[in-house]
């Protein structure tokens, strides 16, 4: 192993932290847990694009806000983030669920009914652990598209510690991956999607949140169109410790117009506004680490 | 693990917390009628003895407040910044035992025994609480205020060792609540 790489280990998204914090969740007595969590959030802190990013996306969300409120918040989001990545390691090592409130069940219930759905929802409260629920409640299959992690090692390691009854796909071929989820949805299985976030080499539709323009993956948007099936935003928030809630929004239909950019656009605007209803209310449980507007656009 | 589904009474389950104190004023509390709050359409609740955030969140705060005491008594500055420097130290001190226990301790048992302990939480809660108990027997004859603190810390291990006798007395009610919530 070359210098580099053994530094790596301890880059942000390196594979020491999530080591470590597997660890911790099998040491740290229960007690003492808060204030661990508060001592490494703070720490945390100090990540400086993580920390920027996050107030970037605060003065768009709170527009006038001040910079020092911001620091202030972005330490709660960093808190909040730190109380689910430990309750989704939990969940796997030990297998504790915690406590589930839902609201907007019929949407939800309408859901587990219909045969094939796409389920659109951000990068809020513990993904793995809402993708469990999903799997424990519906007798669907729950198919986790997320992209790979940067890391190497990072993603060895998440791949040997994924949870059970979820199968997980990557999107790195999105031409085989769409092919893929075609059928998956035919099937009448249910394809889980962060909508909020676009990485390299996905393709995007141009969108406008909090004022500001914006992209959202085009995938969901697209397949919803082919097989028509209906979107469901869903959005997982932490209410407390080890308290999380489902938030059930109307489904969205793609309709198919004689423009096609006409229908993904309105469809895409109907997401935008739930996604910014939610943000909005829960601004500290949005884990959007990175500007969601580019520099000079905003 | 137990879940209870649409009873807004089993989160004061005494079986949804640890200590025993916190388990007899949960059954005290224990009402059959709590309605499910408002704008939630299901709940799904997990019985966990470490479940209960008011409960963690009070002992982790009445042990790290403890703690942050005693560092301030022996740090050799006025009161203001002794308490200061200790609230900021105590988050990082207090998690050294956990490094040493984790980390080298049990690994070494691995090693000579040839087990494969991973999930440390029971001893790691044992050693802690039997580090506090160390600590709060020497400042018990320090100068007030940090006496009253160790003495504090006291009288919370007397008052939960008394409740765990009067909440075994009580194991029948115990079961009857839980009974009443579906389990």
């Amino acid at each position: 192993m070359t210098r580099t790489a053994w530094w790596r280990r301890f880059l942000v998204r390196g594979v020491f932290w999530r080591q470590f914090l597997r660890w911790a969740v099998l040491n740290i007595p229960i007690w003492v847990e808060p204030a661990a969590i508060a001592w490494w959030s703070l720490l945390f802190l100090l990540w400086g694009p993580g920390r920027r990013g996050v107030m970037r996306n605060l003065t768009a969300i709170k527009p006038g806000s001040w910079s020092a409120v911001n620091f202030l918040r972005c330490y709660r989001v960093f808190w909040n983030y730190a109380w689910t990545i430990t309750d989704n390691v939990r969940f796997k090592e030990l297998h504790v669920v915690p406590d589930w409130e839902f609201t907007g069940w019929r949407a939800f219930e309408t859901m587990q009914a219909s045969g094939g759905a796409i389920l659109l929802t951000a990068h809020m409260g513990s993904y793995d652990l809402g993708a469990h629920l999903f799997s424990e409640t519906s007798g669907h299959r729950v198919i986790v598209v997320r992209a790979p992690e940067s890391d190497p090692q990072t993603r060895a390691f998440e791949s040997t510690h994924q949870p059970d009854g979820v199968r997980v796909a990557f999107n790195v071929n999105s031409t085989d991956l769409a092919i893929d989820l075609l059928h998956a949805i035919r099937d009448g299985e249910i394809i889980a999607v962060q909508g909020d976030r676009v990485t390299e080499g996905i393709t995007a539709l141009p969108a406008t949140l909090f004022g500001r323009p914006a992209r959202v993956p085009a995938g969901p948007f697209a397949l919803a169109l082919a097989t028509g099936a209906p979107i469901y935003p869903i959005f997982i928030i932490r209410g407390g410790r080890r308290r999380y809630r489902l938030l059930a929004c109307e489904p969205i239909s793609v309709r198919r117009t004689r423009s096609r950019d006409e229908a993904l656009a309105a469809a895409v605007a109907v997401w935008t506004g739930d996604l910014e209803h939610v943000i909005r209310t829960w601004w500290y449980q949005w884990f959007q680490f990175e500007p969601y507007a580019a520099e000079s656009e905003s | 693990m137990k879940v209870v589904r649409d009873r807004a009474a089993a989160t004061r389950l005494p079986s949804r917390h640890r200590f025993a104190l916190a388990r007899l004023i949960a059954l005290l509390r224990f009402r059959p009628d709590v309605p499910t709050p408002a704008g939630i359409d299901h709940l799904m609740l997990t019985i966990d003895r470490d479940q209960s955030a008011v409960e963690i969140y009070a002992v982790s705060f009445w042990v790290i407040g403890t703690a942050v005491v005693y560092l301030a008594a022996i740090l050799p500055l006025p009161a203001g910044w002794a308490i200061l420097v200790s609230i900021l130290a105590t988050g990082l001190l207090m998690q050294v035992p956990v490094y040493v226990i984790g980390g080298v301790l049990v690994p070494l048992w691995n090693a000579v025994t040839g087990a494969n302990i991973e999930n440390n939480q029971k001893v790691q809660s044992v050693a802690f609480m039997t580090l506090m108990v160390i600590a709060s027997s020497y400042f018990g004859v320090a100068p007030p205020p940090v006496r009253w603190v160790a003495w504090l810390f006291f009288t919370v291990l007397a008052l939960n060792a008394a409740a765990w006798v009067i909440l075994t007395a009580l194991g029948r009610r115990v079961q009857e609540v839980e009974r009443r919530c579906g389990l």
